[in-house]
């Protein structure tokens, strides 16, 4: 059997309350294109981390070119001869390209102030274009250049290490237009040809087809199926079959009653340059879902809704009356909350007491004469929210910080039902929640339903799935599936989100 | 379920320190002259606290929404001058405070309109708005002194006046925290500056209008620190053009100071750095040295309270004592 490029055995990661891998193997031969695939929370971008020397590995063996590797940094990682190039590289834009290339490396000499020489470095920059000739001027700043550019020279970046013998991808083609990924692949093309292992990472299912040889699925922390890509019997629908498997990993609470009411009612929502003409209705006693994958517009979408950025075209109409949301406060003054999808940098005031959350959109209930907080009333308000989505938390006047991240999900929804609102809009529900956790929000979300209008947005097209009642996928910024979710398949709504073409 | 809150007692802690340093202090200049401790040199010293508090509580507001403000003691220049040239014209003297303080204000609304909306960086954009607001202090005088009406107009009253034998500037400070205070600890108003200090994108989600709020934070500076310098040109019995320069300096080490002991910015915190400074500088007036110990001091004090508002006491505190919950099975996952 010929040796390996590298080979990955056993590999074991924990979080707190999620095993992310879990004995995952990972095999990669000499000179192919590997593409690895795979829902949120699968594991592929931690193994990616593992490799790249993010994260340590719990458990596990690494091998490189036949040899056991310790990869314990980043750094280590970069000597074994593994690079990682991400989606978004980070450069310093008033670099060139060059100064990029080297930096940190940009000279031999160590001393207390090592000299730059500037000519030297631009003839080694001009020598690696000799060994991957692209079409770029590595004498302008990075700042000036194109996105498919930047990636060229973040790609450069790694060839100027000598001994590089795996190149990470990790999903290089979401910011780049549909030439630029030409481009791209001309240049994936011609390393493989060098002899360099690729592992590419994509949620694109036609890219795989055409630009990997060979692939891997993960799901659930393990790989589930490695072959080739012109293997028999292996097309989209498959794929996304594997990434999914049989049966859905969490219990999800029981479909709703037929739907009521229209509480929300929205026609042609638009952004200009980010997502198109966009209709939806929120019912009582109904969850809509919307499915999409990073970069599909859900997230412009729900911004736009509650007036974070501000809409190009549309109406909104609450409980049958017109409303302009102009601001997040307008949203919220309307009876429409958001739950964002970021909590961290948009849900929470971290350092701040569950009770200041919890209260945060909603003073007025506690205040006297319009402006003073009745600190009484102020703690009695908060421990009913805490006892009602049974927030585990010493006290109110603990800092959030403090929490783990599900009970932080739950001062941020606590926050929302304190307004009393008509609609609520929940963005990835469970980003950072345990799963023990995680039921206990969807089924707050199906009681909420009852008589709220509820959309749930995500990129976890299982949990999207569980969930809603009526099923829409977005995909590069329309709306592809629009169809109540006893018509769906899992698979198929997956399949659409991947792709953009819905299939029967 | 209910329990009572714990988190006071830390802080009561940190509290006990900076009042031992206080007492500490204070006796140090009893030893080295014993005339410290006398009723006179006590309200002077009072006197002396007074104005420095407040021109630090007005930028507590704008420390609390997380920006700084390079401009209130500029514009506290352009402010006093103001009112000053309205003494002088025959302006009658509240009138003449108000037009002072409004120019002020129109200053605030500037500042925070540039870094609330147009989102640029707070210490320069103030930098350059202080500057203007310096130059346009000129164009009253051309430089010189504004002195006309000062004896006959009965501004002077502002210094000079007592209630219930209390300086009036003490009795207006002591009303100005009172309000800040409930402002800024109690009210729904405080609780939007605060949560705009710690995480702003996290309060415009949560339906706070933050531009409204960093434009009112600039402004009740820039009113408090105009207000502060034209009960000193009271003071001087005159308008002069740079006496409001002086109130950078104090009022950064007042803020800081207070973040030192609470680990934020609190009116609270900014009272007690404003006393602690304020007993220093009385000290060595006192001890008759000169002023540029003073500001050496000062320096000192404030970069010292920097230091420490990065240690957290209270967070290491509250730390141990949640894991110490858990342990003790408290139900927390």
């Amino acid at each position: 059997m010929e040796e390996l490029s590298l080979e990955m055995t056993g590999i074991v990661k924990e979080f707190p309350g999620v095993r992310a891998l879990d004995g995952a193997e990972f095999k990669l031969e000499h000179g192919e294109v590997h593409a690895l695939l795979g829902i949120n929370g699968a594991g592929k971008s931690t193994l990616i981390k593992v490799l790249s020397g993010v994260y340590r590995a719990d458990a596990g063996q690494i091998t490189l070119n036949g040899r056991q590797i310790e990869i314990s940094s980043p750094q280590a990682a970069i000597d074994a001869g593994i690079a990682t190039v991400y989606q978004d590289p980070q450069m310093i834009p008033s670099f060139t390209g060059y100064e990029n290339i080297f930096l940190g490396a940009e000279s031999e000499s160590t001393g207390l102030f090592p000299r730059i020489r500037r000519k030297k470095l631009l003839a080694r920059a001009r020598g690696l274009l000799e060994k991957f000739p692209v079409d770029i001027d590595l004498t302008r700043p990075v700042g000036e250049l194109q996105a498919v550019e930047k990636e060229s020279i973040a790609i450069l970046r790694a060839l100027s290490r000598e001994n590089m013998s795996v190149l990470v991808l990790d999903e290089p083609t979401s910011i780049l237009t549909r030439k630029e990924i030409g481009i791209l692949f001309e240049q994936i093309r011609m390393l493989k040809e060098s002899g360099i292992s690729i592992i590419y990472i994509t949620h694109r299912l036609d890219e795989v087809f055409q630009i990997a040889d060979r692939l891997t699925v993960f799901r659930d922390g393990r790989n589930v199926a490695t072959c080739n890509t012109s293997a028999e019997g292996i097309d989209h629908a498959r794929i996304a079959e594997l990434m999914l498997g049989r049966e859905l990993s969490h219990v999800y609470p029981p479909k709703g009653q037929p739907p009521d009411d229209d509480v929300l009612s929205v026609k042609d929502l638009a952004l200009a340059g980010r997502f198109s003409e966009t209709s939806f209705t929120a019912k009582r006693g109904w969850i809509l879902g919307v499915f999409g994958l990073v970069g599909s517009g859900i997230d412009d979408l729900c911004k736009t809704l509650f007036g974070v950025l501000h809409r190009t075209a549309g109406v909104t109409e609450i409980n049958g009356r017109k409303v302009a949301l102009a601001s997040p406060a307008d949203a919220i003054a309307n009876g429409l909350f958001l739950v964002p999808g970021d909590r961290r940098a948009e849900g929470q005031i971290s350092d701040e007491s569950v009770a200041f959350n919890v209260i945060l959109s909603n003073m007025a209930r506690v205040a006297g004469l319009g402006f003073l907080i009745r600190r009484r009333e102020e703690r009695l308000a908060a421990w009913s929210m805490v006892e009602e989505l049974d927030i585990k938390t010493p006290d109110v006047a603990a800092a959030v910080s403090l929490l783990s991240g599900g009970n932080q999900q739950k001062v941020v929804i606590g926050k929302g039902l304190y307004t009393d609102g008509e609609v609520y809009v929940f963005q990835e529900p469970t980003v950072g929640v345990d799963v023990g956790a995680k039921a206990g929000i969807y089924e707050m979300i199906r009681r909420l339903s009852a008589d709220k209008g509820v959309i749930v947005v995500g990129s976890d097209c299982e949990e999207i799935y569980g969930l809603c009642d009526h099923a829409m996928v977005m995909y590069q910024g329309r709306v592809v599936m629009d169809k109540p979710a006893s018509e769906v398949r899992l698979e198929q709504m997956l399949l659409c989100g991947l792709t953009g073409k819905a299939r029967e | 379920m209910v329990q009572r809150r714990k988190d006071i007692s830390s802080e009561l802690i940190t509290l006990g320190v900076f009042c031992a340093l206080q007492i500490g202090i204070m006796r140090v200049f009893t030893v080295l002259e014993p005339r410290f401790m006398s009723v006179d040199n006590l309200l002077g010293l009072l006197n002396l606290v007074a104005p420095m508090a407040l021109v630090g509580l007005g930028l507590t507001f704008v420390a609390v929404t997380g920006y700084a403000d390079m401009s209130f003691h500029f514009v506290s220049c352009f402010g006093g001058m103001t009112m000053s040239h309205m003494i002088a014209q025959g302006l009658s003297p509240l009138p003449a405070i108000l037009i002072g303080g409004g120019a002020g204000a129109a200053f605030g609304v500037i500042n925070g309109v540039m870094i609330g909306k147009f989102k640029l960086p707070d210490m320069v954009a103030t930098l350059g708005l202080g500057a203007i607001a310096f130059g346009m202090a000129y164009l009253y005088s051309g430089g010189t002194q504004i002195t006309d009406h000062f004896n006959d107009s009965g501004i002077k009253l502002l210094y000079t006046a007592r209630v219930a034998s209390i300086p009036l500037p003490v009795v207006l400070t002591a009303i100005a925290y009172a309000v800040g205070f409930i402002v800024l600890n109690r009210s729904t108003l405080g609780r939007r500056f605060y949560a705009i200090g710690s995480n702003a994108t996290a309060a415009r989600f949560s339906g706070v209008r933050v531009e409204r709020y960093v434009i009112a934070a600039f402004v009740i500076c820039a009113v408090v620190a105009c207000l502060t310098n034209i009960i000193k040109m009271s003071a001087l019995a005159k308008g002069e053009i740079e006496a409001g320069l002086m109130w950078l300096m104090p009022a950064y080490s007042a803020v800081f100071v207070g973040v030192s002991v609470f680990k934020k910015p609190t009116v609270m915190g900014t009272f007690l750095g404003a006393l602690l400074i304020g007993t220093v500088q009385k000290g060595f007036l006192l001890l008759g040295k000169s002023t540029y110990v003073m500001e050496l001091v000062m320096g000192v004090l404030l970069i010292v309270s920097i230091v420490v508002s990065r240690i957290d006491f209270k967070e290491i505190i509250r730390r141990r004592r949640f894991r110490a919950e858990l342990a003790a099975g408290g139900g927390v996952s």
